[in-house]
């Protein structure tokens, strides 16, 4: 159950970089799954070389964050070559996107190799919380918490601030946005930055406790495209929900009937389809 | 356009592979058919109705599974049994999908997609007792037309019968789908990808036409997955993942979607092109995903587009196109003293002679039934009255205009008449049978048609093609898949007649995008006309037009209601000049109610609408 928060929190954070840049750039990125995979392959490296120039193992959860932001450097190169087709049809910047996930899964495959990559020992440094007859890595909780704490910011972020604004007013509509002197490249360029970090991040926290894989991008995509549909495309409070939703379900589906993991959740995200087709979360009707 | 040389030539050149001495090519075209098959299907959802599937590789699983069921646990070896069974389950499992995924567009159809697909993966991975889990099923060697060729082994029997057999499907599968998507069906599909709004509005339901183009896009898959399956002798479950799909849309692309053999092109270099990469780099996914992002951004119409620049296989606007000696991006701008209908068929009069509609069997003194009749019709936007209890009624052969200042409820009035928009209290009948809010596809059918205030149009069709859209419609000829629309005699001769009224005769072969401004509003009129509905309503259908041509075009306008047989005539103006000239009634609107309904003279001598609507009296 909490094994499912936790795998939530992380869901939560790449799903919400889909929908950022989805609710402002109308892109639905593919590639949010490959840069969650980055994230996690650099996190592993970047640990482990800080850990081997004699870094503190207790400072790992700091570095890993450091990583995923550092690796969100990649943001404004790729938002420049999907500014090329921003004015086309989105059929192909969908395909664009996929034309990264490819790239970029060769990319990891250079970098990195086939071979699982894992942390080691740093998961349990900060102990566990043994409550009743269930024994808690603290690291789950303070993911958790680091989760909510990234939620709240980015949604402190959109409703309170001048830039929240401003992404708002682009989102609702770009070219008046623009038409009132809004920088809309610098924007866009900033928002797709932070919708990078947001994967990159999740994919470094979620690696002391998994292993890196090639394969756990494109599998990552999969799973926030349920967690968005459930939410409802665009809307943050809806990506936290939805990956509650999908996180907990997956937890209880693994410990109850394995065979049910995946298809239990195309089942809600169908359901919530046809019951709801906005989602449980939609701001407007699509 | 291919010439028909070059396409001989290919097929002939793929005919020759398995004698050119190496298996090794012969094999590496096998997958080549079941995918060409499969993105034929594809290319029909994406290139001609608009919608892009990330999940169409569901049905090539399906059709592999099929095939591997039905030769090892069923012992069904005749691979024409198998073909008809995998395009059965197909269809099958695209009806009930479909349903659900054609209510979108765009990528939340592509999202929808992806999710069904993946659902099957998950289904095919973790159900081992069905399916084989991750190892798949093995797919035994099939019977081809009830013979066995025991004595060849492996290699002899998939580049010898099985390669001329998948050959020849695949032709099979290409002239079936040339006639589909030059059918009337395929037209309708290529006006719902332009403008689904107005397809419905000439009474082409979005929704039918994108199942239909689903169910046979599924089933073109599910063949082609039977296909693909034997040469590999394996259905695994990764041909049902997303990024298989991914790949698919890929190969469609690099062909060229806009073009029919596009998607066959693509299958072809991809396959070809992934031998010679995977053999020289283990990065070979790299070098495809810069090819896809070279493509995507700078040939968008893929190696077809590269080929023929005008396009002409996807927009197969064969009807007129003989008649017509000019090309169709000749924008028709010489225009003559008498307004832009210089071919109509009506006198312009130097001032304008009103004359009622012609109504049948109307005897003098009495009243005829309402045709449309709205009572207390109230329409909120949220806290916005846009109408606060309109009641109306129009009889037969009335010519009504509606007038007001902006903001007043005059398109609002008119959506809820058309069933475009549901009145939130009130009702609304036409013909008697209560239409709030049916949506304009059976209202079309019950008879009555409309235009738009805003352009609305078909950018990518030609305007014969725009005008057959309706007259296809109105004749029901929808549903006929494989017939040719270019020999439809009768569909031309209407498409012609219309054309002819509005004066577009000359013009057929010019795409509805590049007319001026003007001619794109009386297009759609011209369409909603060749419904040949009992009533029409025409929100605006001068405005944007230069005051001189507006006369011009109401007189064919009101030509054309004669010649139809149009019962009634219900128009949104500003123009006095023109709401006095050619209407019986006028009916004046403001802030959402009804302010004045009566004659032209009468509603001349109603100070209070004189002093709001009209600003001033008018001389």
């Amino acid at each position: 159950m909490l094994g499912g928060v936790f795998h939530a929190a992380v869901l939560f954070l790449a799903a919400a970089g889909l929908q950022l840049v989805f609710g402002v750039q109308k892109i639905l990125n593919l590639a949010c799954g490959s840069f969650y995979a980055l994230g996690a392959y650099f996190g592993v490296s970047l640990v482990t070389w800080a850990l081997g120039a004699g870094a503190p193992p207790s400072l790992f959860l700091g570095i890993l964050i450091l990583s995923g932001v550092l690796l969100a450097a990649i943001g404004p190169p790729v938002e420049r070559l999907l500014r090329t087709i921003y004015d086309r049809d989105e059929s192909f910047q969908l395909l664009l996107t996929f034309a990264l996930v490819l790239m970029f899964e060769d990319v990891i495959r250079f970098f990195w190799g086939t071979a699982p990559h894992q942390l080691g020992s740093v998961y349990l440094i900060y102990g566990q919380l043994k409550v009743g007859a269930l024994t808690i890595p603290v690291y789950n909780l303070v993911v958790i918490a680091a989760g909510a704490t990234i939620a709240a910011a980015v949604g402190w972020l959109l409703t309170r601030t001048r830039f929240g604004r401003l992404v708002r007013a682009a989102a609702e509509n770009p070219r008046m946005a623009e038409a009132l002197g809004i920088d809309l490249p610098r924007l866009y360029s900033r928002v797709f930055t932070l919708g990078v970090a947001l994967g990159t991040v999740g994919g470094a926290l979620v690696i002391p406790a998994t292993a890196a894989m090639n394969e756990m991008g494109i599998e990552l995509i999969v799973e926030a495209f349920a967690v968005v549909v459930i939410g409802g495309l665009g809307s943050m409070r809806g990506a936290f929900a939805g990956a509650l939703i999908v996180g907990v379900l997956k937890a209880v589906a693994i410990a109850i009937y394995p065979e049910l993991e995946m298809l239990g959740i195309y089942v809600i995200v169908i359901a919530v389809l046809v019951l709801r087709p906005a989602g449980l979360f939609a701001r407007a009707a699509a | 356009m291919i010439g028909r040389g070059a396409l001989g030539l290919a097929l002939l050149a793929v005919a020759l592979v398995p004698f050119a001495g190496r298996a090794y090519y012969a094999t590496l075209m096998l997958p080549f058919f079941g995918y060409g098959l499969a993105l034929l299907g594809l290319n029909l959802l994406f290139g001609y109705t608009g919608l892009l599937s990330f999940g169409h590789a569901l049905f090539l699983a399906l059709g592999a599974y099929t095939a591997a069921y039905l030769t090892s646990a069923f012992g069904m070896v005749h691979f024409e049994a198998i073909l008809v069974s995998a395009a059965a389950v197909a269809a099958v499992v695209a009806v009930p999908t479909g349903l659900l995924c054609v209510r979108y567009v765009k990528i939340y159809f592509g999202m929808l997609t992806l999710a069904f697909g993946m659902l099957f993966y998950s289904f095919l991975f973790k159900f081992y007792a069905l399916t084989g889990g991750d190892e798949g099923m093995r797919v035994l060697r099939p019977k081809l037309l009830g013979r066995g060729f025991d004595f060849l082994d492996k290699v002899e029997f998939l580049t010898g019968p099985y390669y001329f057999y998948a050959l020849a499907l695949l032709v099979l599968g290409t002239v079936v789908m040339w006639r589909i998507v030059r059918s009337p069906f395929g037209l309708c599909l290529r006006a719902i990808r332009e403008n689904p709004d107005k397809a419905a509005a000439v009474g082409v339901s979005a929704r039918c036409y994108r199942l239909a183009a689903f169910v046979i896009a599924g089933v073109f898959g599910g063949v082609g997955g039977a296909l693909l399956a034997v040469p590999t002798g394996l259905a695994d479950p990764l041909l049902a993942y997303w990024t298989h799909s991914g790949n698919l849309v890929f190969m469609l692309l690099l062909g060229g979607f806009a073009n029919f053999f596009g998607p066959i092109l693509g299958a072809f270099v991809f396959i070809f092109l992934q031998d010679q990469v995977m053999s020289l780099t283990q990065y070979w996914r790299f070098i495809f995903g810069a090819l896809l992002a070279i493509v995507v951004i700078c040939f968008p119409r893929g190696l077809m587009g590269l080929f023929d620049s005008e396009g002409a296989s996807a927009a197969p606007s064969d009807i007129h196109r003989q008649r017509g000696p000019h090309g169709p991006l000749r924008i028709p701008s010489q225009r003559g003293p008498h307004g832009p209908l210089r071919t109509s068929p009506v006198d312009t009069p130097a001032k304008p002679a009103h004359e009622p509609l012609p109504s049948r069997a109307r005897p003098a003194g009495t009243r005829p039934r309402p045709l449309i009749e709205a009572r207390d019709v109230v329409k909120l936007y949220g806290d916005v009255v846009a109408l606060d209890g309109v009641s109306l009624a129009v009889r037969e052969g009335e010519f009504v205009s509606i007038i007001g200042p902006n903001g007043a409820g005059k398109t609002t009035l008119v959506n809820v008449l058309s069933g475009l928009g549901k009145p939130s209290s009130g009702r609304v009948t036409f013909k008697g049978v209560d239409v709030a809010g049916i949506g304009p596809v059976r209202l079309v059918r019950l008879g009555l048609a409309r235009s738009f205030q805003l352009v609305n149009i078909f950018p990518g069709l030609t305007v014969a093609e725009t005008l057959a859209v309706t007259v296809v419609s109105r004749l029901g000829r929808g549903r006929r898949l494989l017939a040719s629309l270019a020999r439809d005699a009768e569909v031309r001769a209407q498409v012609g007649d219309v054309a002819a009224l509005f004066g577009f005769a000359d013009r057929l072969s010019c795409l509805a995008g590049t007319l001026p401004q003007g001619d794109k509003k009386l297009l759609d009129v011209a369409g909603a006309f060749a419904l040949h509905p009992d009533v029409i309503l025409l929100d605006e259908p001068t405005s944007g037009v230069s005051t001189r041509d507006k006369h011009a075009i109401m007189e064919v306008l009101v030509a054309a209601a004669k010649r139809i047989a149009i019962k009634a005539i219900i128009q949104v103006e500003h123009d006095m000049d023109i709401v006095f000239g050619y209407s019986d009634r006028i009916v004046a609107l403001h802030g959402g109610r009804l302010l004045a309904d009566g004659t032209p003279a009468e509603i001349r001598a109603d100070t209070h609408v004189v002093t709001t609507v009209l600003g001033k009296r008018p001389a």
